[in-house]
């Protein structure tokens, strides 16, 4: 089956973004190591379930990364791999999307989300989306989390986990200390 | 802490550092508690940073504040801390107490080291930069 994989960059406060939405601190340290990281996991994957916020900072973005100049050589790649990808928005209010290979699902049914792990493919990924975390670990159906913990507490932003109806146990599988000072922790 | 650690029961349980934590100094920051039955057991009332910085200038070993998300955070803010040890724990809450309650302050720290534990925590140890 296919599995659910989370990628989520945070703080030490536990926050993924300022009240902005914006995520300054992991674009400050940013480096080729973390690059790498990226460039694995979207390897393994061909489907991106995200959030609304998310979704449209991805949608004004990746596009035109391909035509930009300015883009770096080792966003190449990725830009690829991120515009072949198809995309899953789960938003209420979103009322339509520009980018090749997305849509829009309106509301989370666990049972819709099964019905997608189980076709065939490679592994699904959400990137930031908060809520969709939230939602998603409450059902129970994320499989690999991956928490890039950046070493700054901003003090004031939104949160990773909120909202968490049960305390919820993982399993450590794996942990990497990055060149930037980021640590990578690994859990199922 | 202090019912604990006076207990006979610490002994038996935690016989590697009964001694230490009763023969250590310990500080209290409290406006309400004034005294206490535990062995080597001082109080501060008033101006902890002042106080703090004032400790850390006499000779002596290193200080370590255990727990206690309100008194860390006013260390934080006055940069009185030299070493944070974090330990994640493999659980999500939710919900619950933070351990840092200063809003619109952002810090940057350098992460020192990483250790695994058997159990599935991570002491991750930072200083600040």
């Amino acid at each position: 089956m296919r599995k659910i994989i989370a990628t989520e960059f945070y703080t030490l406060d536990g926050l993924m973004s300022d009240p902005k939405d914006e995520m300054e601190w992991v674009l400050n340290i940013f480096n080729e190591e973390i690059g790498r990281y990226e460039d694995d996991v979207y390897d393994r994957i061909d489907t991106l379930l995200l959030g609304r916020i998310t979704y449209k900072i991805f949608e004004g973005y990746w596009p035109q990364a391909l035509d930009n100049p300015s883009t770096p050589e080792g966003e190449i790649e990725l830009a690829k791999k991120i515009n072949n990808a198809d995309k899953i928005v789960f938003s209420k209010t979103l009322q339509d999307v520009a980018w090749k290979n997305s849509k829009i699902i309106r509301q989370i049914n666990p049972k819709e989300i099964m019905k997608i792990k189980k076709e065939k493919g490679k592994d699904l990924l959400i990137v930031g989306s908060a809520s969709i975390v939230q939602q998603l670990t409450n059902f129970g159906l994320i499989d690999e989390y991956h928490l890039l913990l950046h070493p700054v507490v901003l003090g004031t932003g939104k949160a990773l986990f909120k909202n968490i109806d049960n305390r919820k146990t993982l399993k450590l599988t794996g942990s990497k200390k990055f060149s930037n000072g980021v640590v990578g922790l690994f859990y199922e | 802490m202090e019912s604990y650690w006076s207990s006979a029961a610490s002994s038996t349980e935690n016989p590697a550092i009964v001694d230490v934590m009763n023969n250590y100094q310990k500080i209290v920051f409290s406006r309400t508690i004034q005294e206490s039955s535990w062995n080597n057991t001082n109080f501060i009332k008033e101006n902890a940073a002042e106080n703090i910085s004032k400790l850390k200038q006499i000779h002596g070993k290193d200080i370590v504040i255990f727990g206690g998300a309100e008194l860390a955070s006013a260390f934080i803010k006055n940069n009185l801390i030299d070493e944070y040890r974090l330990i994640v724990n493999p659980v999500i809450l939710g919900d619950g107490k933070a351990l840092f309650l200063n809003k619109n302050e952002q810090k940057n720290l350098k992460l020192v080291e990483l250790k695994k534990f058997d159990c599935a925590n991570v002491l991750l140890i930072y200083k600040p930069v």
